[in-house]
C-alpha cells in the first residue's frame, strides 16, 4: 500500500472494463476490413495488369502496323518478317497484301 | 482472414484486451474513442501476426502498438474535449469507494494532460515501473517520474478540498 493519499484514493478505482460485446465487435470489424482491403488489392492488381496489357497491345499494334507499312513501301525491315507477321496475326491486324507479296519476293 | 488469424486475435483479446482497452480509454479520455482505436489496434495486429507472431505475446509490445494507434487517432483529430459523462473509472471495491469520489477523481483525471493521465494509469493501475513506463512512452526514466510527480501535484490541488472523503 502506497503512502500518498492521492495514490491511495486512485488505487481504489480503475478504468472501466470494456463493454461485453466489444470483442466480437472488434474482431468482426477487423475481419470485414481485412476482406475489403484484400478485395481492393485484387481489384487494384487486376486494373494494373489490364492497364499494362493495354499499353503493351497498343505499342505492339503500332509497331506491327509501322513495320507493315514500311514493308509495303519497300523500306527497311528491322524486325524479322515472321515475327512481325505473327504479331500482326496475333492481334488480328489486317496485313496489306503488299506485305505478303514482298515476303513471297524475298522481302 | 483465415481462421488461424482469427484465433490469434481471440487469444490476444482474451489475454490483453481488457488491459489495452483500459489503457486506451485513459489515454483517449473517452470510452467511445477507445473502442474505435481498439479496432485500429487489432487491424494492426493482424498485419503483425503475419510477420512476427511472437510479438503478440508481449504485453509491452501490444501496449506500444495501442499507444501508436492512439497517437495516430490524435493526429487525425480525435483529440476532442474530454467527456466527463463517460464512465471512465469504476470502483474496484464497493466497500472502499463511492460514486461521488469516483466522479471527482474521473473529472480531475480528465483535466490532466494525456501524458500525465497515462503515467498515472500505468503506475497506479498497471503497476509498471518508471523504467517500463519510460520505455513504453519513449521518454527517459526521469521524465516519466517527473510527469508522475507533476500529475500527482495537480491532482492534489484539484482534490485538496475533498481530501479525507471516503
Amino acid at each position: 500500500m502506497t503512502a500518498d493519499p492521492i495514490e491511495r484514493r486512485l488505487a481504489r478505482y480503475s478504468p472501466s472494463a470494456p463493454p461485453p460485446g466489444l470483442k466480437d465487435q472488434v474482431i468482426g470489424a477487423v475481419v470485414c476490413r481485412t476482406a475489403r482491403r484484400r478485395r481492393m488489392r485484387i481489384l487494384g492488381a487486376l486494373f494494373g495488369a489490364l492497364l499494362v496489357a493495354g499499353i503493351l497491345a497498343q505499342v505492339l499494334a503500332g509497331s506491327a502496323y509501322q513495320q507493315a507499312m514500311q514493308l509495303a513501301n519497300g523500306k527497311s525491315r528491322p524486325v524479322p518478317m515472321p515475327v512481325m507477321m505473327a504479331c500482326a496475326a496475333a492481334m488480328g491486324l489486317h496485313v496489306p497484301d503488299a506485305v505478303a507479296a514482298a515476303r513471297s519476293n524475298g522481302g | 482472414m483465415s481462421q488461424r488469424y482469427r484465433d490469434v486475435l481471440n487469444q490476444v483479446y482474451e489475454q490483453f484486451g481488457q488491459d489495452i482497452f483500459r489503457y486506451l480509454s485513459v489515454l483517449m479520455g473517452s470510452r467511445d474513442r477507445a473502442e474505435d482505436v481498439m479496432q485500429e489496434v487489432f487491424l494492426r495486429l493482424v498485419r503483425i501476426a503475419g510477420k512476427d507472431p511472437a510479438a503478440l505475446r508481449s504485453r509491452a509490445y501490444l501496449f506500444r502498438v495501442a499507444r501508436n494507434e492512439a497517437y495516430r487517432a490524435f493526429a487525425r483529430g480525435a483529440r476532442a474535449a474530454a467527456q466527463s459523462g463517460d464512465h471512465l473509472l469504476e470502483i474496484r471495491d464497493p466497500a472502499q469507494g463511492s460514486e461521488s469520489e469516483r466522479m471527482m477523481l474521473q473529472e480531475a483525471l480528465l483535466n490532466l494532460p494525456e501524458e500525465q493521465r497515462e503515467v498515472i494509469h500505468l503506475k497506479i493501475h498497471m503497476n509498471m515501473t518508471f523504467d517500463e513506463i519510460g520505455q513504453l512512452t519513449e521518454v527517459p526514466l526521469d521524465t516519466a517520474a517527473s510527469r508522475y510527480r507533476y500529475a500527482l501535484e495537480k491532482l492534489r490541488d484539484m482534490l485538496s478540498d475533498t481530501e479525507g472523503q471516503p
